[in-house]
This record gives structure tokens, sequence and C-alpha cells, in this order.
């Protein structure tokens, strides 16, 4: 974990000299069924469509992706990501992603939303097999802008900053704050619903919450 | 800013310290007496009424295997009682009752169709069970049992057969050499107390037969049936531990149910998961009943029926 946070402390230094290329590092704390991780570190690097993400909670757990999004008229954009994990006990991970987005922006609001299909696969020591699991990716985000924050509210299948297995519904707040040109902070939280297709109740199954920094605009 | 940092740091620590976990931790505090209770006569030979507390799980012990050191008993899911077309289904299988000798039921949850356990088909399916075997019927709970009530008619209803202040929804039946587990996986979720219960309680087991009840399938994708993100357990780290408990301590079989499909899950050579399809049955495919017979130092069978020619299909056999 240390020669982790040294790593993401030498990019967050060094990437500012990179232009081009922007930056997201976090860290928090996530609480699932199975569960608490405690400070989850990422961190995100962003540039000409690609993204690189690579997260680590705790001692326990390490994962890492790499998405794409190609990008068309009337803002959208085609996405394509593969994320893979491994936690220690919890055995190995790997989604796929495919779908689209759309982002509207009127200044003061801006709203982006998409579809997709993420497959997981899960593989286990203690299972001969290999688990699979196909859900919709859905999101949509409502960005409230009073400079100099701005305020995303988001509800999704999954989230883009956890690693995920079958998606289920979430519901999240984010808050940035641009502290300087190119440069900003955010906290960021979010819960998670389990079972809500067959049982009349709502159950949280995980939340989280992480402050995070970035540089050069982030994705 | 340093205020709104200070202002999350202290909302995170409030947070951790709030948590472990979140999942429902399943209290039976609260629940005293039975309304519904009395449509089931419990002088019968009910023995659900007995037990003791062994790290926070119930163990109620059953007594001895019969018919040579083998043990069999029938396993039903999904009973849906109220759902259109059950009935038959259910005079099927209180034939099949009446007609051999188990020692007890077991029913996988989504007994009742809408978690109302003051109607007559759900309360119905459950004496009837107890008039043909012995009096003893096990349980797991459902997803439709939490319907309409949130579970408390599930929890008010069978609060009365286990001893007060204890959790109708999980617990350990002991039957000779064999040890059942039912778990509460109803919200497709356990939470790490209801697995943490469940490590401590298999480690300190010396039976060497050990199988797991539960409704939500525990698996999924493969040969367990395809899924859409609707069934299954949905967190991953909950999935592989419960692999990692069954693993370490010799669990040989998992029986669920929910899915309606029905399905064989090859975990190891010697474990499995079997999905059981469902009594009510769909309309492609009929109803269902099974038979675990346990043949303990040799293997497990689980033998489906069809609740419609009551013929027996083709077993499953898992080596102990």
């Amino acid at each position: 974990m240390r020669r982790f946070i040294g790593i993401i402390i030498m990019l967050a230094v060094l990437l500012p000299l990179n232009a081009g290329v922007s930056a997201d590092i976090s860290m928090g704390y996530r609480s699932d069924a199975a569960g608490s991780f405690p400070v989850p570190v990422s961190i995100e690097l962003s540039g000409n469509g690609f993204t690189g993400r690579l997260m680590a909670a705790g001692d326990s757990s390490i994962a890492g992706g790499l998405s794409y999004s190609y990008a068309l008229p009337f803002r959208i954009g085609l996405d394509a990501s593969v994320f893979t994990g491994y936690a220690y006990g919890f055995g190995g991970w790997t989604d796929l992603l495919i779908g689209f987005h759309q982002d509207w922006d009127w200044g003061w609001y801006g709203l982006s939303y998409g579809f997709g299909l993420a497959g997981g696969l899960s593989y286990s020591e203690y299972a001969d097999g290999i688990f699979w699991s196909i859900s919709p990716a859905l999101h949509i985000a409502n960005i409230f802008r009073v400079d100099p924050f701005s305020f995303t509210l988001y509800a999704a299948f999954g989230h883009p900053w956890e690693m995920e297995w079958q998606l289920e519904p979430m519901l999240g707040l984010r808050i940035d704050a641009r502290i300087a040109e190119g440069h900003s902070v955010y906290i960021d939280g979010y819960v998670k619903a389990g079972e809500y297709l067959f049982a009349p109740v709502s159950v949280i199954q995980s939340w989280a919450i992480r402050i995070g920094y970035v540089y050069g605009g982030g994705r | 800013m340093r205020k709104a940092i200070v202002a999350f740091i202290a909302a995170a620590v409030i947070l951790s310290a709030m948590t472990g976990c979140i999942m429902p931790d399943y209290p039976a505090e609260g629940i005293t007496g039975n309304p519904f209770i009395e449509a089931i006569d419990l002088s019968e030979p009910g023995v659900m009424v007995t037990g003791t507390d062994e790290d926070g799980l119930l163990t109620v012990p059953y007594g001895e295997v019969r018919e040579g050191g083998r043990l069999i008993f029938p396993v039903v899911t999904d009973v849906h009682a109220g759902k259109r077309g059950v009935n038959d289904n259910q005079s099927a299988f209180y034939s099949f009752l009446e007609e051999n000798d188990f020692p007890f039921v077991i029913c996988l949850g989504d007994i009742s169709n809408n978690g109302d356990y003051t109607e007559d088909g759900t309360v119905g399916f459950i004496s009837g069970c107890l008039e043909r075997a012995n009096g003893n019927f096990l349980y797991a709970i459902g997803n439709h049992d939490r319907f309409r009530h949130d579970a408390r008619h599930f929890d008010r209803f069978f609060s009365a057969l286990v001893p007060s202040g204890h959790n109708p929804r999980i617990g350990r039946y002991v039957f000779g050499p064999v040890s059942i587990y039912k778990l509460d996986n109803s919200i497709r979720a356990y939470g790490s107390v209801q697995l943490g219960w469940l490590e401590e309680a298999l480690r300190q087991d010396t039976n060497p037969v050990k199988i797991l009840v539960a409704h939500v399938n525990h698996m999924s994708g493969g040969t367990a049936g395809e899924t859409l993100y609707m069934t299954g357990i949905t967190d991953i780290y909950e999935r592989n531990d419960l692999l990692r408990i069954m693993d370490e301590n010799d669990v040989s079989l998992m029986l669920t149910g929910h899915h309606h499909d029905g399905g064989y899950y090859r975990i190891s050579d010697d474990r499995a998961e079997i999905n059981l399809s469902p009594l009510f049955g769909r309309e492609d495919r009929g109803g269902h009943w099974y038979t675990a017979e346990v043949v303990p130092g040799d293997k497990l069978i689980i033998t489906p029926y069809s609740a419609e020619t009551g013929m027996a299909g083709t077993p499953w056999t898992i080596p102990l």
C-alpha cells in the first residue's frame, strides 16, 4: 500500500509536466455486504479518449482497467472498457462494458446519460468453474454549476469508480470545487441498493465515499 | 475548503465507526407472540420448539439417522402458495409424503406468494407438511416471504417455532452425522454478520456431512442457469467468500431455489450447488419436488420428482 501511494504521489507531481493528460487521484472508504474496505486509493489518467485506472483497497485488493471513448457528433461517445481485479481471499473478476453516452451542457446545468451492456466474469480458487453475469449499464447525471463549485447528482446501475460484479442501482452525489485553473478537488459518495426486483424492501448493499484531486479536467 | 475537508474526514470517521457492514443483522428482537400460529397445533410431534443456542446459531437436534444409516428427506422450494395451479402440485406432494416416512421436510423459501402468513394457502401448506412429516418442517426465507409485509409475517409466524428471542431465519439442524444450515439470502445477500456466524459454527461442527440451504441461488451463470443479473448473489466478495467457507469447512452441498429453472452447479469434485425447480411449476416445465439422500461416508444423492407424474428423474450424486 505504501508503495502504491508513493506511485500516486510521484505521478501527481509529474503529471502537470505532461500537457494533454489529465489525472484523477482519490482515496476513500467503502463498505459492502462482505465487509468494509478502508482507504481504497485510485488513480485515473486520461488522454486522447483513453482512461487508465488503478485501484487498491487496504492491503487486500488491487484492480485496474482501461476504457476508451470514441467521440461522435452531437456530444455522443462510444464507450468500451475492461476492468479486472483481485482481492485476497475473495478471488478475481473481470468486467467488460460496451455502450454509449451523450452529454449536454447549458453552462449552469449539464445532463449526461448513457446506456450499455456489462458482462462480468469471476473466478475463485475455491471453485473449478467461472461465473458470469450480464447486466444493463445505465447512468444519468445532473450537473449544477455555481462557480467555483459543481454539484453532480447521479444515478446508475453500477459506478465507474467501483470494482463491480453485477451492476446494481445506486445514487450518488459528487461536489467539485475548482481551486485553480486546471486543478480541482472533489468529494464523492454513493449508496447502492441490494435486492430491488424481487423483494419489496430497499436494502443498502454498499456505500462509499472518497475525496479526490483532479488535474487537467479529468475525463 | 479546509473546513469542508475537516468535515469530510469527521463524517468518514463516524461512518467508519458505524460500519463493519450495514447489512441487516437479522434481529428477532421485539417479536413476541404469534397471532397466526394458532392455525398449527404445536402439541403435535414437532420438535422445532426446542433447541440450544450455540454461538448465536440455533441448533435443533433431530435424533439419530434411521433406515440403516441413511437419511432421506424431501425438499421443495418456491411453493408460492396462493398462486394459480398450486393446489394440484401440493396434493401430489402430500401423497408422496404419505407414501413414505420422512423425518422432516425442507422448504427453501417462497412458501407464501405474497408474504401473507394469515392466508389459508400458506398456513395450509405448512400444516399439511407437518401432518405428513412427523411434525418437522424446516424452512428458509425467500424473497416472496418478504412481500407486502417485509418478513414481519414470516418472522412472527416462525418465531413461535424457535426458542424465544432466536432468529427464525438462520439455524443449524443436526440429524445424526448430518448438519443442515439454513441461511437468509432473501435479499440476494448474506451480510458479514451472518457469514461470520456460519463460519464459526461450521468450524466447531464435527459432523462429517454439512449441507447449506437457502432460497436464492448462490451461483449464477454456467450450468446453474443463465442470469441477467436478476438472480444469484449480487456481491462478488460475498459469493466468493462463501465458496471459501464451504471449502475450508468441508461443506458438500448447497440447496437453493428462487431461479425457477433448476440446475446443477459443480463447484469442485466433491462440492456442488443444486438449484431446485419450484413446486408450483412453470407452464412449460411443471412442478417438482426432490429427495436428498445422505449416505454418510459415501455420497449425497439428490433426486428430482415430477409433480405431474410422480416419477423420479435422473439423480445427481456428490461424493462425500
